[in-house]
């Protein structure tokens, strides 16, 4: 599977977000915040996420001091500003 | 009056361990007098209980935030951003609604979320470098989005706070 292929909208993802304990950027409840899944400019239009179904949370998340790793659906996204 | 007035610490008078001073006073003109309770108390004591201190703090942290703050290439929080957003904050704050939470964009942008737990509305007001945008949530509707002016805030809060 290479960037940019389509994939079900039945996959779930995993998206990563800024948040440390000294630096909380996510929702007081733990859910991410809409700025988690802004695009920026080097993507290109296309989000990045992992697959579920192709690695594990340790390998997706990186840096788990870092970052939160957020688990959705495929069929949640839809593009906003 | 000076009797009252003498039993009362001035602004003169505020020690770091103080956090109330109360000031009575009875204002008159020709056509009416009424009289009137002046409430001071020390800078920690308002910050401690404003309504939106945690977001008011954050700010802070955003302003401190450097390029590549989030270890992706995220840009700073714009100073225009952060001008605008502590204005709103502090529009809200003095008109006592809750700012649910708030949040640094990848983009330069600062992210105002606004929540009505009551009927599941919320409201997102994103300032960016150079724009502003308000985008609407309701559970029952596909979330939409317009670009916001100050001058429109009243209507958004009619909006997320309608029952």
């Amino acid at each position: 599977m290479n960037k940019g292929d389509s994939i079900s909208t039945s996959e779930w993802l995993y998206r990563r977000g800024y948040c440390t304990p000294e630096k909380k950027y996510c929702n007081p409840d733990g859910t991410a915040t809409s700025r988690v899944f802004k695009l920026r400019e080097k993507d290109e239009g296309k989000l990045s996420v992992d697959l579920k179904s192709k690695t594990t949370p340790n390998s997706s998340v990186g840096d788990p001091s870092k970052y939160f790793l957020f688990e959705f659906k495929n069929q949640l996204l839809r593009k906003s500003d | 009056m000076q009797a009252l007035t003498a039993n009362y610490s001035t602004r003169g008078e505020i020690q770091r361990d103080q956090y109330l001073i109360a000031t009575v006073s009875a204002p008159q003109t020709d056509r009416f007098r009424s009289s009137s309770l002046f409430i001071l108390t020390d800078n920690r004591f308002h910050e401690e209980f404003r309504l939106n201190n945690r977001v008011f703090g954050l700010c802070e942290e955003f302003a401190e935030l450097e390029n590549n703050w989030d270890g992706d290439g995220a840009l700073r929080p714009s100073s225009e951003a952060l001008k605008n957003v502590y204005y709103i904050a502090n529009v809200l704050e003095s008109t006592g609604h809750l700012i649910y939470n708030a949040a640094p964009g990848p983009n330069g942008e600062i992210m105002i979320d606004l929540r009505n737990g009551l009927v599941n509305r919320s409201v997102e007001l994103i300032f960016y470098p150079s724009r502003m945008v308000v985008v609407f949530f309701h559970e029952s509707q596909a979330p939409f989005q317009e670009i916001f002016q100050f001058d429109n805030l009243p209507n958004v809060l009619d909006w997320l706070n309608k029952k």
